[in-house]
């Protein structure tokens, strides 16, 4: 039987894990790496390069090198995040024909599952090479606050790179499964997760092998990255006050700081302060501009203050959704390279009222806990169980633009909920549900996620007739939605397949030429 | 110490009073499925929930018949009576034991017990005591889960045994929630316990922000207690709706179809699932709701000739223009008074689409043109006016009203014009 990996496809990194004789295990490509940048670029000489490889061309390619697609994935074009990504990014983002964003590389327009799946795909084959046999299959991770949408796209992903997706599950859930390996008796945890791209935190009961998510919450916009923007806003900044030159303007200039505050983020996590040296960032009419600047941690954190705060507030959130207090949480699991910083370490210290665990990797836990669940869905004696939620709050639009709740968010699944809905109209003759995802009181604030109409309502006056509308989520994570009339039986129903992902023929033609073009590459 | 007596009468029962006719009773369309609802058995609580009204309504109606005396309000007959393990819970699977599945035949058995007692109350289905703690239920919950979770039997091949899982962990997991949650508890036990003495009423939600959770409280514990209504109650309920059917034919014969289509209603509202009476309901409200509509229209034309015509009325009418063309949308005729009463009323953009449907089907009739002028008088197309009254002249040179229009419309252009 061939073996199952757990893939964590990050916002900057990716990392890949399997079992290995009964314990998860990151693998390391050929380089000995055990992360692998999230990144694609298309060379000038047009050759496609995943990893490392396009890591290392991005400053003088930054055009044609395409980072952090994980904040474009299942999201509108019009999306303000979206809109935030154009304006930041050195690379062209288009709209495409269904409404989505998508990226331009090179001479094409690649949608982000493409961009995504060419990094699994990548991921894939640094499994393959190390275990010497084919993998098919995987479970991915993704933050625990994706929408359906976003979810089914990375889906969508998967199926690019040539795998099966056997389930999406949360990050901050994988990471408790893999800090919950071997130990034993209860505990309630929470998991505070901050990567490059997103924020998550969850609340977790674990006992005997049994892992539930009691809450979860986050945002899917705020990661390290926004850490790095703070310290290039305020480099700009001084260099504008010192020189009057207006760096971004320079996208060259622009990646090299970006570089160098990344770096001098991560030189804080264990130096009072740390220099930033960029000769050569800028000229102008009397010759080449150097920037030379120190960064002490203090400034740093004078600059990231309100962003961490901000997660706080998440967290805060997501203990009161879980019943509980900070004082109820027997641990604090720190993931995420960010989490690595010492103001963040002592926020959430002081939120919780204890120092976090430190016996977890926070790159790779959480391809650990995805290898784990990848191997407790194929594996038969296996005695891990992992009761997961839906995040979202699930439900249909009303009359006058409300939204009506029929799963709250943080609801464990499989689950099935109904609630009997009538007309608004004296007779009306068919309604439309609207099934949105969202936690907002009115539907046009939610995510669509589909719709259909149930027609041949008897004739009657507004408030007489009974709907009854049945929500039902199996352990897949798959909605699905029905209306029945109860007064004539009749019933009609959807499986949500979410708006804005790519149809099976599209996917199709895609797996076609990433095929054509990894044949041209051996050939 | 005692409850006050509106909380008091929450908990107990409504039935029919000897005296009450419901026949004789001048019931809007709510209330008459709220009077069918009453047998007797159903508490006033759950009446407040599933009545069609807001339970405010509901308090007030029920209150007004009892005070009435067309309905009486005693204890209740005893506590809901339990499925029995023989009559297996809606939704059940039929299982068989199999060999050939990918699933043990021990934990093959395991499913079908634990199916045949879905029905069960909520400790029992966890196998706990009725007074265990929260964390006594959770291990329960835990170790159930284990064995019934979909996951265990993920991608294997086990046939029924799927969806039967499914519904068996569903289940586990609704028991685990309430049990968990002690305000929700309190409330189960309460309703558990015989009704001896008085149980104060659930708070009745209120357009709060809390009322969305004490909803799906209350929401929770009918599915909790289906009441299954004892077969005589069942039975009494179809005899009435037959009752009501037969009236209402009567009325038919004697061209009172109005009365027949309320006495129709209130058969459905008792029995939902007579085929018969569901199918004989539409011709007559159809019938109804013309014979409504041409008295109106009557009496609509007769105002407009008059000159107290206003939109109110032209509303009215449009509305049962409307009913009736649910049942015959593309009669042009029906669509053209539709469009001219959607035109009195102001309703420009109905009117053209009635207008529309009306060409569509007929478009060499004079009239229909004359509708379409008229709609683009009104919304200011003078232009546009006289094409369609020159064109409806054009399919009939003797058309009064087009050519009174058409002079109303040449005498407009030239004032304008002036």
């Amino acid at each position: 039987m061939s073996r199952v990996i757990g893939i964590d496809l990050g916002t900057t990194n990716s990392v890949v894990a399997v079992m290995d004789n009964g314990q998860p295990a990151v693998i390391p490509n050929t380089g000995g790496y055990k992360t692998t940048p999230s990144m694609f670029a298309i060379s000038r000489d047009g050759k496609r390069l995943v990893g490392h490889l396009a890591k290392r061309q991005a400053i003088t390619n930054s055009k044609d090198t395409v980072s952090a697609a994980k904040r474009l994935i299942g999201r509108r074009f019009d999306a303000p995040e979206v809109q935030k990504m154009i304006d930041l990014c050195p690379y062209e983002i288009v709209c495409g024909p269904n409404d989505d964003p998508r990226i331009k590389v090179g001479a094409k327009n690649f949608t982000c599952p493409e961009i995504s799946g060419i990094i699994l795909r990548e991921m894939k084959r640094v499994a393959e090479e190390y275990l010497g046999e084919p993998v098919q299959e995987a479970v991915i991770t993704v933050p625990a606050y994706f929408n359906d949408t976003q979810r089914q796209c990375t889906k969508d992903a998967g199926k690019i790179a040539g795998l099966e997706v056997l389930r999406i599950i949360n990050e901050p859930t994988s990471a408790a499964l893999a800090y919950g390996i071997g130990r034993s008796g209860d505990e309630k945890i929470a998991v505070y997760d901050l990567g490059g791209g997103t924020f998550d935190i969850s609340v977790l009961e674990m006992s005997e092998g049994v892992v539930e998510v009691l809450a979860t919450a986050g945002n899917t916009f705020l990661g390290g990255e926004d850490f790095d923007r703070r310290i290039v806003a305020h480099l700009v900044e001084h260099f504008q006050e010192s020189e009057g030159i207006d760096l971004r303007q320079d996208t060259m200039a622009l990646q090299r700081l970006k570089d160098a505050s990344e770096k001098a983020k991560c030189d804080l996590s264990s130096r009072d302060s740390t220099e930033i040296n960029l000769p050569f960032i800028s000229t102008d009419s009397e010759g080449p501009r150097h920037l030379n600047h120190t960064i002490t941690r203090d400034k740093l954190e004078q600059l990231v203050g309100d962003i961490v705060s901000g997660t706080l507030k998440s967290a805060e959130q997501c203990v009161r959704d879980a019943g509980l207090t900070p004082a109820d949480i027997d641990q604090v699991v720190l993931v995420g390279g960010q989490s690595r910083m010492p103001l963040v370490q002592e926020a959430a210290s002081e939120f919780f009222g204890k120092r976090p665990h430190k016996g977890v990797n926070p790159d790779e836990v959480v391809a650990l806990g995805a290898a784990l669940q990848a191997a407790s869905l194929v594996e038969e004696d296996n005695n891990m169980l992992l009761l997961d939620v839906t995040p979202l709050s699930l439900g249909i639009g009303t009359y006058g633009g409300h939204f009506a709740r029929l799963i709250e968010r943080n609801t464990t699944v499989p689950v099935s909920k109904s609630h009997v809905f009538t007309t608004t109209r004296d007779n009306q003759s068919a309604v439309k549900i609207r099934v949105l995802q969202g936690e907002s009181d009115m539907a046009a604030e939610n995510d669509l996620l589909g719709e259909f109409v149930l027609s041949g309502i008897r004739s009657a006056p507004k408030g007489e007739p009974e709907i009854d509308v049945n929500f039902d989520i199996d352990a897949n994570g798959i909605v699905s939605v029905s209306a029945r009339d109860l007064a004539t039986g009749k019933e009609q129903s959807i499986t949500v397949n979410a708006t804005g992902t790519l149809s099976d023929e599209e996917i199709s033609e895609i797996i076609e030429e990433n095929d054509l073009y990894e044949v041209q590459l051996k050939g | 110490m005692a409850a006050t007596p509106a909380s008091d009468a929450a908990s107990r029962v409504p039935r029919l009073g000897p005296a009450c006719d419901p026949g004789k009773l001048v019931l809007t369309p709510q209330e008459g499925f709220l009077l069918s609802r009453i047998d007797g058995v159903t508490p006033w609580k759950v009446l407040r929930e599933i009545g069609g009204l807001s339970p405010e309504e509901v308090d007030e109606r029920l209150g007004q018949w009892l005070a009435q005396g067309l309905i009486e309000v005693g204890e209740a007959r005893g506590a809901a009576p339990r499925t029995s393990a023989a009559d297996g819970p809606p939704g059940a699977v039929a299982l068989e034991l199999d060999e050939g599945l990918e699933i043990d035949l021990e934990m093959q058995q395991r499913v079908i017990d634990f199916q045949a007692r879905l029905g069960a109350a909520y400790h029992e289905i966890l196998g706990v005591a009725r007074d265990a703690d929260v964390k006594a239920i959770k291990k329960a919950y835990f170790a159930l889960s284990k064995e019934f979770h979909p996951d265990r039997y993920f991608r294997r091949e086990i046939g029924p045994y799927a969806k039967a899982l499914e519904g068996v962990f569903k289940r586990i997991l609704e028991a685990y929630e309430l049990l968990s949650d002690p305000t929700v508890r309190a409330e189960v036990e309460k309703s558990m316990s015989a009704a001896a003495g008085a149980s104060p009423a659930p708070q009745v939600a209120s357009p709060t922000q809390e009322a969305p959770r004490e909803l799906t409280r209350i929401e929770r514990l009918r599915a909790h207690m289906p009441f299954r209504l004892p077969e005589s109650v069942l039975h009494e309920r179809r005899q009435r709706a037959r009752e009501f059917f037969d009236a209402a034919r009567r009325d038919i014969r004697l061209e009172h179809f109005v009365e027949a289509a309320a006495k129709m209603r209130l058969a459905i509202a008792f029995d939902p699932f007579d085929d018969e009476i569901r199918d004989r309901f539409g011709g007559v409200q159809a019938r109804a709701a013309e014979a409504r509509a041409e008295a109106l229209t009557a009496e609509a034309d007769e105002e407009a000739r008059k000159g107290i015509a206003d939109a109110h009325r032209f509303k009215d009418v449009l509305r049962l223009y409307e009913e009736a063309l649910l049942y015959r949308p593309h009669q042009p005729d029906l669509n053209d008074k539709a469009a001219r009463a959607a035109i009195g009323a102001g309703e420009l953009e109905r009117a053209r689409e009635y207008v529309d449907r009306a060409l569509e089907h007929s478009p060499e009739v004079a009239r229909h043109h004359v509708t379409l002028a008229r709609l683009h008088q009104a919304s200011g197309n003078p232009g546009h006016a006289i094409k369609a009254v020159e064109k409806a002249l054009e399919l009939d040179r003797e058309d009064r009203e087009a050519s009174e229009l058409r002079a109303q419309l040449a005498s407009a252009a030239r004032s304008s014009r002036v």
